[in-house]
């Protein structure tokens, strides 16, 4: 190739290898220096520009055979301390600049100059400083540069400084294991391990923590489930409860000391839950599910079948305040006659005091004056009635018609009579019915109008029960001596005040009436509060033999 | 009257005179360490179980306050450059042993009376900080917090170990810290460059990190060697 032959020449050719600072990147910077004049023709230039290309890349490739260059900067990666007694620092090497480069690491300590180099460079492997325990102090601050040197240079990285305190990472924990226990009740799985070797975790230089992680592994699912983390202070076992059946759990351990950085994931632990343990303890699930269903069938069944006396065994009913014949259901029925009807039940002894007692007007007759006593007894009838009436305001038919048809002694029959009214004494307030007695021969009947309810018996023992009695009748013995008061004549009884007075009209016509009240409540009160209708009767007769 | 009266009155005093003898002598003690009455009942092993415990408490207080004021104040780039301004932790009268086996080679009244020291040492100076870190224009609410807090935390804490000094030394320690006094100085100063001052206050917030930990440590060990001294010194 035939020199350049040009009219102007190449001021200079710079080439420049400039090392950036992003370690060793090199650029080729041509700098070409302009030609005053160059004017040639296209084919002279296309040739002569090649020429010279040819002879830079000669140039070029010489000088990068045949030069050496300083080494580039190391770069110190990381420092660690795995028990807080000893550390280890690595590097990362720059280019080495074509020659061998050897590496060294110098460290100061915090308040000396003097410089150290590192005691053991292999134990941690390449690119590493391992210093032991003779060499590690905790809370001084160490100063640590690498220098990378070769034949044409020396290379310094940049200083770090570190405390030992502040890079404490450990080793994982060592030879984790997992065993499943199974307990009738409570299931779990226990995990298990060691801690990192050659760590000083008892003599309290170093408080060690860890933490367990479980995940279940499917195989089926394309998407992994996530790790459980669990914290587990101190302890060298941890249990996990409940694990699900028939899953494969994967385990790991990791530890942190003091309040440094958290070591690795140990190695997985698998273990294998077996599935028959869910099996007893579905079926013993089961049949008390089904249990429980027939059990509850059953007696919702026996419930609505026997609804009202379960009920009634279950919960008695209240005793509700009951008047026996009064039915509840009639009332509401609402017809009155049946109500009625069914108050009058036998032995119904009730009958209350009421303040404005009826005065029972009873009257008896003997048969054997029949004859005479026959318009006798109409008005007495009569006169019973108007006394009645007169007595209260409701109507009563109260009265008791004993009539005797044969010469029976009055005296017993009165007696009797008494005897048995006022053994069935009680008073009732409302209407009664009336009952009348008849005694035929030696029979009294006693005929109910309305129920024809009759009561039989023998004379001696007259069984009233009367509806409609007020009061009792105590017949004094002693008067009957006197002239009884069926033997008085009637006729001349004009009027009755206030139920227990008989106005006598004076057989004698110049006398008129006489009215007969002072004395009876004289003889009241000598009688000590004997009933009216003694009163009355003494009246009568007092009045009977005064006239 | 006056014969019944005074003789109530007297009855009465008996009465109470059990109640003077309690007083004088606390019967119940109550279980703290910042307790400066000589209390018999409490169990030494107790009372070093409290002091630990405050020691870690506060250990992890001041990493929390030194991370937090890092994220605050610190300029990323200068992160790993802590001592660079030539500024160093403040020395200690007698030298703190720097390593294990240095440790474990101290006695337990020397380990006590270190730990004790280092307590006295950062009393001024976190009352310092505290005052300093008020000044900063937008300091979170949680450091200004954590400091005080810390402050507060070591007053108890060298109550504790002066009790412990009593009961496992036998010795009676005053609790004035004279000899710090001297360290106030650097502290005074009020440097115009605000990087610098941030510097200085990051400086002292990590240095009183480490001493913290130390602080821990020792008493673990302490702990460790009270309760099994073969198994402690074994490695």
């Amino acid at each position: 190739m035939p020199l350049l032959k040009t009219p102007c020449s190449f001021r200079a050719v710079y080439v420049q290898l400039e090392t950036q600072k992003d370690r060793g990147v090199n650029r080729v910077k041509l700098c070409v220096n302009s030609v005053t004049d160059w004017v040639a023709d296209t084919g002279k230039m296309w040739r002569d520009a090649e020429q010279a290309l040819t002879l830079m890349w000669l140039l070029s490739g010489i000088s990068y055979g045949m030069c050496h260059s300083p080494p580039g900067r190391p770069r110190l990666t990381t420092c660690r301390s795995p028990e807080k007694e000893t550390f280890t620092c690595w590097w990362e090497p720059g280019s080495t600049g074509g020659l061998p480069t050897s590496y060294h690491l110098y460290y100061r300590k915090e308040s000396s100059l003097e410089v150290f180099e590192c005691p053991d460079y292999h134990k941690a492997g390449n690119n590493s400083c391992y210093f032991d325990k003779r060499h590690t102090s905790i809370w001084i601050m160490y100063n640590i540069t690498v220098v990378a040197s070769n034949a044409l240079g020396k290379a310094y990285s940049e200083s770090v400084e570190i405390d030992v305190m502040d890079i404490v990472r450990p080793h994982p924990p060592e030879n984790v294991s997992v065993t499943f226990m199974q307990t009738t009740n409570s299931p779990y799985f226990l995990v298990r391990w060691r801690p990192p070797r050659n760590t000083d975790t008892r003599s309290g230089w170093v408080t060690i923590k860890y933490e367990v992680r479980t995940k279940i592994e499917m195989s089926r699912k394309e998407e992994d489930s996530n790790w459980e983390s669990y914290s587990a202070g101190k302890q060298l076992e941890f249990s996990i409860y409940s694990p699900q059946p028939g899953t494969n759990y994967a385990v790991q351990v990791r530890c942190k000391l003091d309040q440094g950085l958290w070591s690795e994931w140990s190695p997985s632990a698998f273990i294998q839950i077996p599935d028959n343990m869910s099996d007893t303890q579905n079926v013993v699930m089961i049949t008390a599910v089904t249990l429980t269903v027939v059990i509850f069938l059953l007696t919702a069944g026996v419930l609505t079948v026997k609804m009202k006396p379960v009920k009634h065994f279950l919960l008695p009913p209240v005793p509700e305040p009951k008047i026996s014949g009064l039915d509840t259901q009639l009332l509401k029925s609402g017809k009155s006659e049946e109500i009625f009807s069914a108050l009058i039940t036998p032995g119904y002894p009730q009958i209350a005091q009421s303040p404005d007692r009826q005065v029972e007007c009873l009257v008896i007759s003997d048969c054997d004056e029949e004859m005479d006593f026959d318009d006798k007894a109409h008005l007495e009838n009569q006169k019973i009635e108007n006394c009645l009436i007169d007595n209260a305001q409701k109507v009563s038919q109260n009265s008791i018609q004993i009539t005797l048809n044969n010469s029976q002694d009055l005296n017993t029959t009165l007696s009797t009579v008494s005897n048995q009214l006022s053994a069935t004494s009680s008073v009732l307030a409302e209407p009664q019915q009336l009952l009348h007695l008849y005694c035929n021969g030696s029979r009294v009947k006693a005929q109910d109008q309305n129920t024809q309810i009759s009561y039989e018996s023998e004379c001696e023992n007259v069984n009233i029960n009367p509806a409609g009695l007020t009061g009792y009748v105590e017949v004094d013995k002693e008067k009957q001596d006197q002239k009884p008061l069926v033997g008085e004549d009637y006729s001349m009884v004009s009027d009755i005040i206030s139920g227990n007075i008989l106005v006598l009209q004076d057989s004698i016509p110049a006398q008129g009436h006489k009215e007969v009240k002072c004395d009876k409540t004289s003889e009241a009160e000598e009688s000590g509060g004997v009933f009216e209708p003694l009163g009355y009767l003494e009246t009568l007769t007092t009045f009977s033999s005064g006239s | 009257m006056n014969r019944v009266k005074v003789l109530q009155a007297w009855l009465c005093c008996l009465s109470l005179w059990p109640c003077w003898l309690s007083h004088g002598v606390p019967l119940d003690c109550k279980d703290e360490v910042g307790s400066l009455s000589h209390c018999a009942s409490i169990s030494q092993e107790k009372l070093l179980d409290r002091v630990i415990q405050h020691a870690e408490l506060i250990y992890r207080v001041s990493e929390e306050s030194c991370t937090l004021f890092e994220e605050m104040f610190v300029p990323y780039p200068l992160h790993a450059l802590r001592n660079q301004g030539g500024n160093m932790c403040h020395t200690k009268p007698f030298p703190i042993p720097g390593s294990k086996s240095e440790i474990q080679q101290i006695s337990d009244k020397w380990l006590l009376h270190s730990v004790l020291m280092l307590v006295q040492s950062w009393m001024e100076p976190l009352i310092y900080l505290q005052t300093t870190l008020n000044r900063y224009d937008d300091a979170p609410d949680a450091l200004l917090n954590k400091t005080k807090w810390v402050s507060d935390k070591l007053l108890s804490l060298e109550q504790g170990v002066v009790v412990l000094i009593r009961k496992m030394l036998d010795e009676g320690i005053l609790t004035s810290p004279s000899i710090f006094e001297h360290t106030l100085n650097p502290y005074n100063e009020q440097s115009p460059e605000v990087l610098e001052s941030v510097l200085r206050d990051y400086n002292l917030l990590i240095c009183f990190k480490k001493d913290a930990h130390k602080m821990e440590t020792f008493l673990k060990l302490l702990k460790c060697r009270q309760s099994n001294k073969l198994s402690c010194l074994s490695y």
